[in-house]
């Protein structure tokens, strides 16, 4: 019973990093990025390939093995991650906009999707990496102690990057990236370029992708093409704009109650038909959740504006002409 | 370089859409401390002059000598850095970010918009962001928005967004400042306070571009009218004398006789 409770703590966490990397992407910039998950799917297999040994069991064929360290693993596939994602936005982002740079990130995950599925030397193809040395070492340890070892080390991620999330959103540096998201033109005509700002987003968001990806991997020990569907990507969309898109509390809340809540509730819904219906259940419920929280609370159950946390002082009322002051010699 | 020659010389500037030449030789300057007028009827390129000057649109032919450099393909980021501001003909607002982050938006050279300054050394940018803030707060309270300060900028009324935008261009201290129908659709006190604010920024030496239908606004505050048809400069000069100009006339009433030789009589008072 501990370790359901736990599992499901870990999972939600990692989902979590998830939800608030997507939430720099799309609550704080706008970017509708639907290839997300392919940023995980990078951090999981670095991560995988970089901690493990080399190939072992017959068949089986990946690049690397180096048997680092596991924190070193998790670093370096938020880093590739970080990495492929300036050469995803030099080629979409910089040039695209909404609904088309939407087309074309789709494609780009399904293309990486074949890639890897299809060149086994890179990561064993469909049947994908197992055996992924545990955190713990070789330390003898139950899986319910693990879980909780897990559960410390993602809490912690998770608390570091709420906290950048927070730093950003409360700097001129999110303002900026809110203007640009409400209206280019505006933040365009008053000195700023769009491109940078954005550009440093999407590389902070994919870092956080990637190391969620690489916890993952390294709770469950295994990864392969079928964990990374593009349907994952709208999942945690869905769950962003559920929980409040634009705010951290909601991308969590949004991370533990749609992907928690309806994915574990549709597993214990009533089987009828054939069990393997599960996953289609799970896409309804998040479904209908999605319609019902567009049509009648469409910032989300926690929405951004409830992040306002400045003050403007009371006195100081000035009839004088205020600007330019800083002008005068 | 003295404070009497004007902020922006405009010479043979022509710009076309597709087929329809929009702005087609219109040449005229715009002085420092003044509010310059800007009339014309539907169609004659003003709003385009706007966009030219901010650089959103590229001249086809022509130069923009701005404190004496052509502007001409700079872009919108880099006119703006020049100390060009100004607003739109539809106001545009961030909808959902507080008025005043809509306003603090706008001020250049914020140390804080460094995105690693802005996670890891907060100390570097906590001032500034204070300074800006009771800046703008100043501002906005300057121009009859005091209650607003945290209202979603959507929440506004056309009025009211007319008024913040101003407060948004000043925020980046501008040299020059285009407005754009500052006064459309807006309440005839708003109008009042518009005006009144408009020749307090120029007394200070800013100087002012300003589109505006409404004659008894424009009497109040421009110096200046340019008039404009049909992509060209008709004529310039105080609004009473410009009023009684026979091809403004005619141009307003719709007659299509504005020859092109007219063109000729820009800066003619």
């Amino acid at each position: 019973m501990l370790f359901f409770f736990t599992d499901l703590l870990v999972l939600g966490c990692i989902n979590a990093i998830m939800v608030v990397g997507l939430n720099l992407h799309y609550g704080y910039a706008g970017l509708l990025n639907f290839a997300f998950y392919m940023y995980v799917a990078i951090g999981a297999y670095i991560a995988a390939v970089t901690t493990m040994g080399s190939p072992t069991f017959p068949g089986v064929t990946y690049i690397f093995g180096w048997t680092l360290p596991w924190w070193v693993g998790l670093i370096l596939g938020g880093l590739v991650a970080a990495a492929v994602s300036v050469v995803i936005f030099a080629f979409t982002v910089r040039r695209l906009r909404s609904d088309y740079l939407a087309i074309v990130t789709v494609s780009a995950a399904f293309i990486m999707l074949n890639v890897v599925n299809s060149f086994t030397p890179l990561f064993d193809g469909g049947t994908g990496l197992f055996n992924v040395p545990p955190i713990t070492g070789n330390l003898s340890i139950s899986s319910e102690g693990y879980s909780l070892v897990m559960l410390a080390v993602t809490a912690v991620i998770l608390a570091l990057f709420v906290w950048v999330s927070q730093r950003i959103f409360r700097s001129p540096f999110g303002r900026l990236l809110r203007g640009i998201r409400e209206d280019e033109a505006v933040t365009t005509a008053f000195g700023h370029a769009s491109w940078r700002p954005q550009l440093w987003i999407f590389v902070i968001g994919s870092f956080m992708a990637g190391i969620a990806g690489g916890l993952f991997v390294l709770y469950i020990s295994a990864w392969n093409p079928g964990a990374f569907l593009p349907i994952e990507s709208f999942f945690l969309l869905s769950s962003l704009i559920i929980g409040g898109s634009g705010n951290y509390w909601g991308a969590m809340l949004g991370a533990f109650v749609v992907i928690e809540g309806l994915a574990e509730l549709s597993r214990y819904s009533p089987t009828f038909g054939n069990p393997a219906d599960a996953g289609a259940i799970r896409a309804i419920v998040i479904g209908v959740a999605l319609i019902l929280v567009l049509r009648y609370r469409p910032e989300g159950l926690i929405p951004e504006r409830w992040l306002r946390w400045y003050r403007v002082g009371a006195g100081n009322v000035v009839r004088r002409f205020p600007a330019l002051r800083r002008n005068v010699p | 370089m003295t404070s009497e020659e004007p902020i922006v010389d405009i010479r043979d500037l022509a710009f076309h859409y597709g087929g329809v030449w929009a702005v087609n030789g219109a040449s005229f300057t715009i002085d420092r401390g003044a509010v310059t007028g800007l009339i014309g009827p539907n169609g004659a390129g003003k709003s385009t002059l706007i966009e030219l000057l901010s650089g959103t649109l590229t001249p086809h032919r022509g130069s923009i000598l701005y404190q004496g450099v052509d502007t001409a393909g700079f872009g919108p980021p880099r006119v703006a850095q020049m100390g060009i501001a100004r607003t739109f003909q539809t106001a545009r607002v961030l909808p959902r970010l507080p008025v005043i982050e809509n306003v603090m938006v706008a001020a250049g050279n914020q140390v804080g918009e460094s995105p690693l300054k802005a996670i890891f050394w907060r100390s570097s940018w906590r001032k500034q962001e204070a300074a800006l803030r009771e800046e703008a707060t100043e501002l906005l309270d300057w121009l009859g928005l005091r209650d607003h300060l945290l209202a979603p900028a959507g929440t506004l009324s056309g009025g009211q967004r007319r008024l913040m935008e101003i407060a948004r261009a000043l925020m980046a201290h501008p040299k020059l400042l285009l407005l754009d129908e500052p006064t459309a659709g807006v309440f005839p006190e708003t109008s009042r306070l518009i005006a009144t604010r408009v020749r307090e920024i120029a007394k200070q030496g800013v100087g002012i571009l300003l589109i505006a239908h409404n004659m008894g606004f424009l009497s109040t505050v421009a110096d200046d009218v340019v008039v404009m048809a049909e992509g060209r400069v008709l004529t310039r000069g105080p609004l009473e004398v410009v009023r009684t100009h026979q091809e403004v006339i005619a141009a307003y009433l719709g007659a299509s006789n504005a020859r092109p030789e007219l063109g000729e009589q820009v800066g003619s008072a």
